[in-house]
Formats: C-alpha cells, sequence, structure tokens
C-alpha cells in the first residue's frame, strides 16, 4: 500500500531545451518515417515531451523512492496529455511534477495500488503549454505478473 | 495532403497502421532518445525478477505508435489532447496494428476540433495493448 498522506506532494521544477537532434532522434526510435518535414518545421510529436521529464531533470526514480515506491515495481496505466500553446524546437519548457490521487483497486489478481503523477509545464514566456497525467500501477516486491 | 474540417466524416475511419515487429535493439533505442532507463524495458534479468517473463516494451512507445495513427493523417502540430488506456503488455518480436474512428465534429475555441478513439491491437492475437482518445484540430475550407 502506497503510504495516501503523499497526496498533492510537489516536486522541485526542472527545465529541458528542445534540440532538433533529440527530436529526429526520437522519430527514428518511435520507427516514424513520416513526420520529419514536421521536425524541419519545429512542431514536435504528441509524445515527446516523455522526453522533457526523463532528459530534463525529473529524476522520477529518486522522486519515486521519496514516496516509497521502486521504479522496477511500477507499470503504466494511462497517460493523459492536454496540448494548451503549440511546444517548437528551441522552446525551453519548464515542468511541474505533483502527485496527485493516490488509491487502491481490487481486481482478477488481487487488490492494486495506484499513484497518479501530474505534470504542468509552461514555456520560456512562462505560458502554460501543456498538463500531463501519468497513472502508474505498483506492484509488490516480487509480485508474479 | 492537408485534412480539412469539412472533409472529415462522423463514423469513418482512419487509415490503418500496421508498425513492424518491435526487436530488443528498438527497446534499447527507445530507452535511450526518451530517457526511460527502466530495466525492465532492457535488462532480462531484472524484468524476470519482477515477475514478468521477460522484458517488455515501454508504454510509451507504444502510445507514440498510436499517435502516429492521427499524425500521418493531420500532422503532428494538430494534437489538441491525447489520452489512453495501457491494457496489455507488448514484448519484443510483436507487431502491433493501430486503428482509430472519428467519433465527433466540434468547434471550440475558434477552433475546428475532431475527435475520435483509436485501439492498438497485437497483430498476430489481436491482444488489445492500448485504447485511447484524441483530439486534433484541422484548419477549414471558409
Amino acid at each position: 500500500m502506497i503510504d495516501a498522506s503523499h497526496k498533492g506532494k510537489k516536486f522541485p521544477a526542472f527545465s529541458y531545451t528542445i534540440e532538433r537532434g533529440k527530436v529526429r532522434e526520437f522519430l527514428i526510435a518511435i520507427g516514424d518515417d513520416q513526420s520529419k518535414a514536421d521536425v524541419e518545421r519545429a512542431i514536435v510529436p504528441p509524445t515527446f515531451p516523455t522526453v522533457f521529464a526523463f532528459w530534463g531533470g525529473l529524476r522520477l526514480e529518486g522522486a519515486l523512492k521519496e514516496i516509497g515506491i521502486e521504479l522496477k515495481n511500477v507499470l503504466h496505466a494511462e497517460q493523459e496529455y492536454e496540448y494548451l500553446v503549440p511546444i517548437h524546437v528551441g522552446d525551453t519548457v519548464t515542468g511541474r511534477l505533483e502527485v496527485g490521487d493516490i488509491y487502491s483497486k481490487g481486481g482478477r489478481t488481487g487488490q492494486m495500488d495506484f499513484i497518479e503523477l501530474i505534470l504542468n509545464y509552461t514555456n520560456q514566456q512562462d505560458q502554460p503549454v501543456l498538463r500531463e497525467k501519468s497513472t502508474l500501477i505498483v506492484r509488490g516486491e516480487g509480485e508474479s505478473a | 495532403m492537408t485534412v480539412y474540417f469539412e472533409d472529415v466524416e462522423v463514423g469513418s475511419d482512419l487509415p490503418e497502421l500496421i508498425k513492424e515487429p518491435i526487436s530488443a535493439t528498438q527497446l534499447i533505442r527507445y530507452s535511450g532518445a526518451s530517457g526511460d532507463f527502466n530495466p525492465i524495458h532492457s535488462v532480462p534479468e531484472t524484468a524476470q525478477a519482477v515477475g514478468l517473463d521477460g522484458i517488455i516494451a515501454h508504454g510509451m512507445l507504444i502510445m507514440a505508435f498510436a499517435g502516429q495513427l492521427f499524425t500521418n493523417w493531420a500532422g503532428n502540430g494538430s494534437v489538441r489532447q491525447f489520452k489512453v488506456r495501457f491494457s496489455g503488455m507488448t514484448k519484443p518480436g510483436e507487431s502491433v496494428i493501430c486503428r482509430g474512428k472519428i467519433s465527433e465534429k466540434v468547434e471550440e475555441n475558434g477552433e475546428c476540433i475532431v475527435r475520435g478513439k483509436l485501439t492498438v491491437k497485437g497483430a498476430a492475437d489481436d491482444s488489445l495493448k492500448i485504447k485511447g482518445d484524441f483530439a486534433v484540430a484541422l484548419p477549414t475550407r471558409r
């Protein structure tokens, strides 16, 4: 069981400047050969914001540890993006992570624990650009899939 | 080719997207590209130690495939909302198929918005990987 007192916990802000080469690398990794022209026009693909967090210094592994969760015991249940203002190559985005709801659900395989992570991003003009919510399932230590 | 709001019909299907089989190398490549180095996607011993029967694909890689379904159609700059639920794990060697359908057309905040529903399923066994919703803003002929 995850300690519900972590609800609303906030983590230090982190920033990431979007480089075109990183977006190109991302397209190759996802096997997308139809978005090259968009990237040359500085437009980023819809799931590229995952890079902001992991390469922008969010340190998810450490953040989860503070809540008593091991990264390797986590599975992704839901992911949601709301795009408020277009984000472009060259922009510097700043992300702020906050713990949303923490809850348990009974399933076929017994009780499962869920935690929501909310990420709000602003750009270099301090405009809100993106809202993101990730819902994670936390599996017990050594529990079978 | 530009897709215009007026040309989209509710209930119509997006062109299906069949992805190449996922390889272990692709998962390592995606780990580096995304920065998500959770070892359950790259280190078989760790995956087994946490009760999986081998490495599994990043859910976000499968969501990226789902995104290509509508970005191939409407472009990357069009997306306004994108939401998925991960239903099943995907393993190296598996190929997936992305399908989508237009569910709604609406004018909101001065934009012409088209909403749709999508799925990603295993090509071999039709197993559900992702179910999701998206919204894109399209140009108008007006």
